[in-house]
């Protein structure tokens, strides 16, 4: 497991907007990214950051209070503490007041040509 | 005291003291026998409703957006290969397609018999199991291997190459035939899911559901309690491969959608 020391997302909302305030997962504990820009409303395009310091056992986005929150793509920069960056990107998924979708993953393990 | 009143009483003693011996004698024949305890269990309080907290939210997947294209496939045989986190397994990608259609697990050299790739990638030493899905190889080692993954992999990459280029068939006509419909899966993976699997993991408050089948390889997700469990790998591959491969004979890949980098080529698709 990586201790991560930056989180930086960018999130583009699809048809559905969404005026609740963007916030996530992390290990468990629910946050509020600091230094939000853009916004989340049909179209728009929002990007925070968190500077977590902490090992990561789970990461997810949390849907909307109300409503739906259709999202288009996320991308997700990882800082880990040692290491190279890496960052995902992940396509549409449609978000509510009952779910939140993983935004954590390990990062990918050199390859080599054979 | 008379003669017959003394007479009497002697009788009395002497039947007094047989009464004796005989519980004495019962009780050491008692004494011999193990014991036995009657079991005992608490009055168990009744539980006290649990206090409810914050909205417990379901964890949902979102596709994985794979990396473009990097190599052509003018460009010849090109083979990446990616050592899993854990070092168990070695995943090969082609740009070439060698399986199309489909996806085959080979469990030991024995099943390989036949398949012309199989027994090249079997030929390596230390390869204990092989799944081929289109242009991926997934092989892994046995415990024992003096190899090193490099080693393997290159040697599997060289073998792979090599028939391509004869352009002979690279599986047996019986594998191609043996492959299940996405239905007969489907109704298989269900049952056992709702039969073992499940009942299982819900010990954990864990979930498995079926998400999806193409071809012969099946994706899950792995929800509730399972979701970012540090076991969740373990039991996939220790419990859960095993009971989906027993009951569906001619399944492939077996994909959790939280790791969806393993079931596609990731470079070349």
């Amino acid at each position: 497991m990586a201790r991560i020391d930056r989180l930086e997302v960018r999130i583009q909302t699809g048809a559905q907007g969404t005026d609740s305030e963007v916030k996530f997962q992390f290990n468990g504990h629910t946050l509020a990214f600091d230094s939000p820009s853009g916004g989340t409303g049909a179209g728009e395009v929002f990007e925070g950051a968190f500077d977590l310091m902490s090992v990561a056992h789970s990461i997810a986005l949390n849907g909307p209070e109300s409503g739906e929150w259709s999202i288009e793509e996320v991308e997700v920069t990882y800082h880990p503490s040692t290491g190279d960056s890496w960052d995902l990107r992940w396509g549409p998924i449609a978000l509510n007041g009952a779910n939140a979708v993983n935004l954590w993953q390990e990062a990918p393990t050199p390859t080599f040509d054979v | 005291m008379s003669h017959s009143e003394d007479k009497t009483d002697l009788g009395d003693v002497k039947s007094i003291l047989e009464e004796l011996e005989a519980e004495l004698a019962t009780e050491e024949k008692d004494a011999a026998k193990p014991r036995r305890f009657k079991s005992w269990s608490p009055e168990l309080p009744t539980p006290e409703p649990r206090v409810v907290g914050p909205v417990t939210r379901t964890i949902v997947q979102a596709p994985l957006i794979q990396r473009a294209s990097a190599v052509a496939d003018d460009e010849g045989v090109q083979i990446k290969a990616q050592v899993s986190s854990d070092g168990m397994e070695c995943t090969l990608m082609a740009n070439r397609t060698l399986l199309k259609g489909g996806s085959w697990w080979f469990s030991a050299p024995a099943e390989g018999e036949g398949s012309l790739l199989a027994e090249a990638v079997f030929g390596v030493e230390g390869v204990l199991s092989l799944l081929v899905d289109d242009s991926t190889l997934v092989v892994s080692r046995s415990r024992g291997a003096l190899s090193s993954w490099e080693e393997i992999a290159t040697q599997v990459g060289a073998r792979v190459r090599e028939l391509l280029g004869s352009g002979d068939a690279l599986f047996s006509e019986d594998v191609l035939d043996a492959i299940p419909t996405e239905e007969e899966i489907a109704v298989g993976i269900q049952r056992v899911l709702d039969t073992e699997v499940n009942p299982g993991v819900a010990a954990h408050e864990g979930l498995i559901t079926l998400e999806r089948v193409r071809s012969n390889s099946v994706y899950i997700q792995m929800g509730g309690g399972c979701q970012g469990c540090s076991a969740a790998d373990l039991t996939l591959k220790e419990g859960i491969h095993g009971a989906f491969r027993s009951a569906v004979p001619g399944l492939g890949g077996i994909y959790d959608e939280t790791d969806h980098a393993a079931g596609v080529n990731p470079y070349y698709s």
